[in-house]
């Protein structure tokens, strides 16, 4: 099976299954090597199951409750076994512990799995840091960031101190917070595609927050929020990087941002 | 209020490029959502607050016939009167025969979003009565034949020029000649011109925040006084309400309004709280000689019960809208009819119907701050996910939506297949954005492309690098 | 006139609601929550109640007056008339018009007029968490005087400031009164913010709101 290194476990390790998320898996892979570092440095160890695709999502959110059951119970089946599910990003997380549970809660196979996954699935940095307790990581990265608060992993699952304080050990790093950080970009999924003069205006504001925080980085904990945002910087000519949280943790921040090709 | 036909698409497209509107919305933000911050960090009780305010109206709501009929014998018992309205239909009846009753030519109004709701104004006006908001937002999107643009605040959409035109214009007839150039000038009008209308009215109808089972009282919540001029001043009062209003006694009343003042406002009380009960007795030297009190169901009852009860705490605060990124970027009137922002996308298609409201449920990003700040706890994005699931199975979601996600959803459960079409495509466009990292347009992605650029894949996917890697060890 | 709608929105409740009967217990602790209402969570009081009643009640642009006895009621409305031109034509609640008004007054006992220079009346309670005074209506107290004057004056005792509303609906309950048609809780003058967002006052009602806070 792809990615199965139980071999190498040994018996002390949490064995973690890496929900990768398909944005990060078709976007920007290093963000899942980055996700894979941070856990292996904090002495977990991870695999990938092949079977996992995407939480299902789109699907709930557009409506789809049949589907996201169907999808939901593949995922339970993926990470049957990890001692811990943790992903890059607090929205896919969201859906798995606090949205499964719910959708299948009159399921009598499955809704007792689906609260057993939801109880060990992590956001990553709620993971490294409620969890694992570890200390902020000792790497650098030369930059005025500002944070942006994704809403689900926000509001569904309250993060809000743990990416800052992991970003704390980071040398040369300063982050100054924006006004309304914890105000949605305009993202939401379809949401962008579907109504996207609203969701321009709300990224456009979003923009002009972090104009006003002086930042050269924009660093947050979900791709789909960072795609929108490095979207409508990039279309402005805003010389803003954005990053995944996790990339500036892990130290493998130095390829272009997020938006940002080869030339800039 | 009819629903109003175009798009919310449409509407929203409008309201994005009306610089005033866009004005008037950014002071929302600034000052409520503001005031509202620094009124619950004064009070560290105010989750407990929330807490308590919703469990007082899950109570009532899972007794409410038991409330009612209680509310009702104590209205009685102090001599005023209870109708129960079916519907829109059967409310605006019931009014307009206690007006031909009382052989009314003058109806005053006290805010009432149930009396929009169920488009009363119209209903007498065509029966000749004259029909006068005195709430002075609601005076003045009358008067310019408007609906509300908030539930609060009707009147947020709206400059002091916008205002100072509209007055300049129509208020001739009352005799001012001059253009007024101030709040406080155009404000002074209106309270001239209502304190005639006061004396006159033969009829003032109001709200209500609160029904009390305890006394059979009507509570209103003011800020100007004009509420309680209607129901002191006319000779009869009607009270519209809708069957959710009633809570079990004063107490629970006091909870909810310590969190509506502030969560609607960011004050901790406001001007006026009043408390109606019955007509004027023996020897009152004012008030209504009648009491009339109207409880409207209009689909309440379609809630109740079901997934969508907890929308039946709503005490109408207006918070949800005020911390809505998109009720700020469109404004009300966007939503097409009474109730706007995250409360009125569920509400409208609950009363009206979801062919009358199809849009809404889906003009949300699910967010969660209207939840965050709702005072009662109304679980707003659950509510909204339910209805659109409503929709899909109902078969109102639009053919495009329904084709993508079911293929994706099909994709998705097939790993092998996604693993292998993602792997093919991804590296491709990958090199095809590899020098500036994006795309600035992109086949079938107008509506991301239109104002964003598209952010190039860095390269392989992350399971094809994964796999090989695991290969290597 | 709707009977019929009565019974079919009753029906449609309790169907909505399982059509099930109360249970004894049920009906027991609805009875119970009824006959001693539970208090909610509550904002915490500073200090003695009457400093803050005072503080928040100026907070409320209020402003308050305090006198040692009821007798001082006549000589504080004269002050507020200084500087008015000609003779005093106010508005007295008929609960407050023995205590000895200028003859020489235009005194209104009764009801509120159009044209209301000052209005006096007195109140039940004054609520210490929020600075707000609760009137009730009756024949010696129409509540049109509230509402319609130009400069409101409530008269307070001392003594009748409580913690916070509940406290004045427990003396309700206990004292066994007829319940007045109109209970004004009245926090504030008049105002609105409905032209441009600018605060306005007043709008409909009083534009200064004076207590005269009588200590017994």
């Amino acid at each position: 099976m792809t990615g199965d290194r139980a071999s190498q476990t040994n018996s002390t390790q949490p064995r973690v299954g890496l929900f990768v998320t398909c944005l990060v898996d078709l976007f920007r892979p290093g963000i899942g090597f980055a996700c894979v570092k941070l856990l292996e440095d904090a002495g977990c160890a991870v695999e990938v199951p092949a079977a996992q695709v995407c939480c299902g999502q789109p699907a709930f959110n557009s409506g789809d409750t049949d589907a996201t059951r169907r999808i939901a119970r593949q995922t339970i089946e993926a990470f049957a076994g990890y001692d811990y599910v943790v992903g890059p990003s607090g929205s896919c997380m969201a859906t798995i512990s606090k949205d499964y549970p719910e959708i299948l809660k009159d399921d009598s196979e499955w809704s007792e799995r689906a609260r057993a996954l939801a109880g060990r699935s992590y956001e990553l940095m709620a993971f490294l840091t409620d969890v694992l307790e570890v200390s902020p990581p000792e790497t650098s990265f030369e930059g005025r960031a500002t944070y942006h608060d994704s809403c689900s992993g926000l509001r569904s699952l309250g993060i809000k101190q743990q990416p800052r304080t992991l970003l704390s050990g980071v040398k040369g790093l300063t982050l100054t917070e924006m006004q309304d950080a914890e105000v949605c970009c305009g993202f939401g999924g379809t949401f962008c595609v579907k109504y996207p003069e609203i969701s321009v205006k709300m990224v456009s504001d979003k923009i002009g927050n972090i104009d006003a925080s002086g930042a050269d980085t924009l660093l947050g904990g979900d791709l789909g929020c960072l795609l929108n945002i490095a979207g409508r910087l990039k279309r402005l000519g805003k010389d803003v990087r954005v990053l995944h949280t996790a990339e500036v943790l892990a130290g493998m921040a130095d390829r272009p941002g997020i938006g940002d090709g080869d030339r800039d | 209020m009819a629903i109003a036909g175009e798009s919310f698409k449409s509407r929203a497209s409008s309201a994005l490029s009306d610089a005033s509107l866009q004005t008037s919305i950014a002071g929302l933000k600034s000052g409520f959502v503001a005031a509202r911050a620094r009124a619950v960090a004064a009070l560290p009780e105010f989750e407990a607050m929330r807490d308590a305010g919703a469990a007082i109206k899950d109570h009532t709501l899972a007794h409410l016939d038991v409330y009612l009929e209680r509310y009702e014998r104590e209205v009685v018992r102090q001599g005023g009167k209870v109708h129960w309205a079916r519907d829109a239909e059967e409310a605006r009846r019931i009014i307009r025969e206690i007006c031909a009753a009382a052989g009314a030519r003058t109806v005053v109004k006290g805010k009432s979003m149930v009396s929009e709701e169920i488009d009363l104004n119209a209903a007498l006006e065509a029966d000749g009565l004259e029909v006068v908001e005195s709430d002075a937002g609601e005076y003045i999107v009358q008067l310019a034949g408007e609906a509300p643009s908030h539930i609060v605040m009707p009147t947020i959409h709206k400059t002091t020029d916008d205002v100072a035109d509209l007055f300049e214009d129509r208020h001739r007839a009352y005799g001012f000649m001059d253009r007024a150039k101030s709040a406080a000038e155009l404000i002074g009008q209106v309270r001239t011109i209502l304190r005639e209308k006061y004396f006159a009215a033969d009829v003032g109808i109001t709200g209500a925040n609160f029904l009390v089972a305890e006394t059979g009282s009507n509570i209103i919540v003011t800020n100007e006084g004009n509420g309680d001029l209607t129901s002191t001043l006319a000779r009869v009062h009607i009270v519209t309400a809708g069957i959710e209003k009633v809570v079990p006694t004063l107490n629970d009343a006091s909870v909810l309004l310590r969190l509506l003042a502030r969560s609607a406002l960011g004050m901790e009380v406001t001007s006026y709280m009043t408390l109606s009960t019955g007509p004027r007795r023996a020897d009152d030297l004012d008030g209504p000689e009648e009491y009339h009190v109207v409880l409207i169901d209009n689909g309440r009852t379609e809630m109740l019960g079901g997934a969508f009860q907890s929308m039946l705490r709503c005490i109408r605060c207006g918070a949800c809208m005020n911390h809505c990124p998109v009720y700020l970027s469109v404004g009300g009137h966007s939503y097409g009819w009474v109730y706007p922002g995250p409360m009125g996308a569920v509400l409208t298609p609950m009363i009206a119907g979801h062919e009358k409201a199809k849009e809404l449920p889906h003009a949300c990003t699910l967010n969660g701050r209207c939840q965050q700040v709702c005072p009662v706890k109304i679980p707003l994005p659950d509510l909204l996910r339910r209805l659109r699931h409503q929709q899909w199975e109902q078969g109102f979601i639009d053919a495009t939506t329904r084709w993508g996600i079911s293929a994706w959803a099909w994709l998705a459960q097939r790993p092998k297949l996604y693993r292998a079409a993602t792997g093919l495509a991804i590296p491709v466009l990958a090199w095809l954005g590899r020098s500036s990292g994006r795309f600035r347009s992109l086949p079938l992605a107008s509506g991301w492309t239109a104002g964003r650029d598209m952010p190039a894949p860095q390269g392989e996917t992350f399971h094809a690098q994964w796999a090989r890697r695991a290969r290597q060890k | 006139m709707s009977a019929s709608g009565r019974e079919a929105v009753l029906a449609r409740i309790k169907a909505a609601l399982g059509n099930r009967l109360l249970t004894e217990a049920e009906a027991a602790s609805i009875e119970k929550r009824m006959k001693s209402p539970p208090v909610g969570p509550r904002p915490g009081i500073s200090g003695e109640a009457i400093e803050q009643f005072i503080a928040k009640a100026k907070g409320n642009l209020f402003t308050v007056e305090r006198v040692v006895s009821l007798q001082l009621l006549v000589p504080a409305v004269k002050r507020l008339l200084e500087g008015v031109d000609g003779i005093p034509d106010i508005s007295v609640a008929p609960a407050l018009s023995h205590l000895g008004w200028p003859t020489d007054w235009d005194i209104n006992v009764g009801p509120g007029r159009r044209i209301e220079p000052i209005s006096v009346t007195p109140a039940l309670a004054g609520i210490a968490e929020t600075g707000s005074v609760i009137l009730l209506s009756s024949s010696a107290s129409p509540t049109s005087l509230n509402f319609l004057p130009d400069v409101h004056v409530v008269v307070l005792r001392a003594s009748d400031i409580v913690g916070f509303a509940e406290d004045v609906w427990a003396r309700l309950r206990s004292e066994n009164v007829d319940w007045p048609r109109t209970v004004n809780i009245i926090s504030g003058p008049s105002r609105t913010a409905d032209v441009g967002g600018i605060v306005v006052r007043p709008a409909h009602g009083p534009k200064a709101v004076h207590i005269v806070l009588v200590d017994d």
